[in-house]
């Protein structure tokens, strides 16, 4: 069932008629990984924030975010504070950021559960220290009193972690939660949210640049460029027959053998506001065609459930 | 001459455990290796095993606790005036964290051109120029006025990139400096490293958790578990056939974008603690081949076919 729906989600400048994110629709199913991979700077974390109600300021918001039916747009910051933690819990991209580095965080981690349920100082610390075991910290006695300066990046963002589940929310929005993880306690971790998908029916929101943790991990994807949705598939699909070029790009830009030179995409991505007319890919795109550039083409089914931008979308073949 | 060598290096912080009861973290614990010029020395282990501590410690951030660090040949901590200038100047760091890293309150010019100022590398007619082609070179385009806040993560971290090199430095001390990047992007700073390591010689402390860019990238790398190195290899040796239980673990468990169905060893037991560091082996309470001396025999690096390992596997003690 779907738990969280995106309808034509938009974000753009309060002070410039420019838009960040533009018509962004997909929706999250209960107990399911739904991976969002894409350019870096196209608006990943900036549509989790919005999902979050935390936008910074100098943003704006159009069309709808559904939480059960409930848009969340249009709720108020009272409201938005309860469904906050408790129904979406997020790992913030940069943990340092969203850490306070003068509280402990254990006291962090306490204070996400005690901020939603009325409990003890004891049971606090009883599942503060739970959270910690389950997101594999070594030595968690110890390390709730430390600071987050003391500790290493995998272990912040495994606090991060923590506080996000803390209140076994409905949706978790994982914004790249592994980056400094190695494979083995990320592995663990991934895991971990599996178990609470399939116990709980949590949704997950994964944001990442890895595509072997989305394959691995995820049911649907969604492949963003410039602030769109360029793709959207089951999973299979985008690692067996891409309809995109800018996926394709994506593919071909992998490490493979020592001494092959690597391929990345060329040219680079404009600012937003800068973009070319039509597609917004077409200047970097080895297939474009005139037409590529008059109308901006629709997100459109290629195949049963998989999604493409591309006019062309019928000839892409890759793996070739 | 190697370019940069470090001897049994440690670094050990307290920690407290509770009001009145202290304890003795090892965050490095006694490590060696050098690195030559134009080589790419890749530092890769399971998250906590002391990596950014000891980026830190090479680039003098922080004091070691016993060992010591040489940059040509001259132990660092005794560098003072225009010979600690050169040093810092010399030897660059890409920090994990680079939101924690750039200054809120400077723009991204002012942050790029203060380096290139304080060592006198362009004069002020030039330092807008040299400021955006060193942005263009990570791909972002005309963004020098803008704020650390106003970027994606990604982008803050190529901005931290591109203040490394700068000043064109010999070593860069590069800490997941890709980490935050979509893989076309990535490809592009991995062909910008290789193509400045070829015109210039420069090298690499690589430390990363993506195993792929570790192969296709660095030339040595060194395996660290709980603060030790645990095997150093040339890379093909490593990936080819690892040596050490842990760092066989560690390849066979990395997401893979082929759907071969394999299925991943679970690395059991306790996750280990820098604090309370296991007898013997530090690996064996989680090794799947630990034996008779491994809880009780602590096993030194040592050489093993021309690489190096500390496993009681290869090199037997007596
Ligand atoms: N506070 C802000 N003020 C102005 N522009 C911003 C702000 N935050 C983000 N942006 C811009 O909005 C765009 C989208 O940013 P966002 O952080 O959502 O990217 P992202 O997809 O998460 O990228 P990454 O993969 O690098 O983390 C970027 O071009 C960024 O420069
Ligand atoms: N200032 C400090 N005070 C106390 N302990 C510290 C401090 N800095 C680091 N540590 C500890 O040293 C150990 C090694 O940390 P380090 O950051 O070097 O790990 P890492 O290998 O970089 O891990 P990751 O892959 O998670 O980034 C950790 O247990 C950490 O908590
Ligand atoms: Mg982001
Ligand atoms: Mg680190």
């Amino acid at each position: 069932m779907s738990l969280l729906e995106l309808k034509g989600l938009s974000i753009s400048f309060r002070t410039r008629p420019v838009e960040v994110v533009s018509d962004l629709s997909f929706q999250l199913n209960e107990g399911e990984v739904f991976g969002l991979v894409g350019e870096s700077g196209c608006g990943k974390s900036l549509t989790a924030l919005s999902i979050m109600g935390i936008l910074p300021q100098n943003f704006k918001t159009g069309g709808v975010v559904n939480l059960r039916g409930r848009n969340l747009l249009s709720l108020g910051p009272e409201e938005m504070r309860d469904i906050r933690g408790r129904e979406i819990g997020m790992v913030f991209q940069e943990p340092m950021t969203s850490l306070n580095p003068v509280l402990r965080v254990g006291y962090q981690i306490a204070e996400a559960v005690t901020s939603h349920f009325r409990v003890s100082k004891e049971e606090a610390r009883e599942r503060t220290l739970e959270l910690l075991k389950a997101v594999r910290m070594p030595s968690p006695h110890v390390r709730m009193k430390e600071y987050p300066h003391q500790m290493s990046g995998g272990m912040r963002q495994r606090v991060m972690i923590a506080m996000a589940i803390a209140c076994n929310p409905a949706v978790l929005i994982a914004d790249e939660p592994t980056t400094a993880l190695d494979v083995t306690i990320e592995a663990q971790i991934l895991e971990l949210l599996n178990g609470l998908m399939e116990s709980g029916n949590m949704a997950v929101l994964l944001i990442t640049h890895d595509l072997g943790i989305i394959r691995e991990n995820a049911k649907q994807v969604a492949i963003m460029y410039a602030g769109r949705l360029v793709e959207k598939s089951p999973v299979e699909g985008i690692f067996t027959a891409a309809r995109h070029p800018y996926t394709i790009g994506l593919m071909e830009s992998l490490p493979g053998q020592r001494g092959v030179a690597l391929k990345p995409i060329p040219g680079s991505v404009p600012k937003p506001g800068m973009l070319p007319p039509g597609c917004k890919f077409s200047d970097r795109c080895r297939f474009m065609k005139p037409e590529c550039q008059a109308d901006e083409p629709p997100l459109r089914q290629v195949t049963e459930g998989h999604f493409s931008r591309c006019i062309r979308a019928e000839e892409m073949r890759w793996p070739s | 001459m190697a370019l940069l060598e470090v001897k049994a290096l440690k670094k050990h912080f307290t920690v407290s455990i509770s009001p009145m009861r202290h304890a003795t973290l090892k965050a490095v614990d006694g490590i060696d290796f050098s690195l030559d010029k134009n080589r790419v020395f890749a530092l890769v282990g399971e998250s906590g095993c002391g990596k950014s501590t000891v980026a830190r410690l090479l680039l003098r951030l922080i004091a070691p606790t016993a060992g010591e660090i040489r940059f040509r040949g001259e132990n660092i901590l005794g560098l003072k005036g225009g010979a600690l200038k050169a040093f810092r100047k010399s030897v660059q760091i890409i920090f994990q964290d680079p939101f924690a890293s750039l200054n809120p309150r400077m723009t991204v010019f002012d942050a790029l051109s203060e380096p290139l100022k304080i060592h006198g590398l362009a004069g002020r007619a030039e330092l807008k120029d040299r400021v955006s082609e060193l942005l263009q070179s990570v791909g972002l385009g005309d963004v020098l006025d803008s704020y650390p806040h106003e970027f994606s993560g990604g982008q803050r971290q190529r901005i931290c990139i591109a203040r490394a090199l700068a000043v064109s430095p010999e070593v860069i001390v590069a800490d997941e400096p890709l980490s935050a990047l979509d893989v076309s992007i990535q490809a592009q700073i991995l062909n910008l490293l290789l193509e400045l390591k070829e015109r210039t010689g420069i090298s690499f402390v690589f430390i990363s958790h993506d195993l792929r860019v570790v192969e296709y990238l660095s030339d040595e790398v060194a395996v660290m578990y709980l603060g030790k190195i645990v095997e150093v290899s040339k890379t093909e040796d490593l990936f080819g056939s690892p040596l050490h239980p842990y760092t066989e673990i560690l390849l066979s468990s990395a997401p893979s974008i082929k759907a071969d169905g394999r299925k991943k060893p679970e690395l059991k037991g306790e996750v280990p603690s820098p604090i309370n560091i296991p007898s013997g082996c530090p690996f064996h309470p989680r090794c799947h081949r630990r034996f008779e001396p491994c809880e009780r025999v602590v096993p030194e690096l040592r050489q093993y076919k021309g690489r190096q390992v500390a496993c009681h596997l290869r090199n037997p003690a007596i």
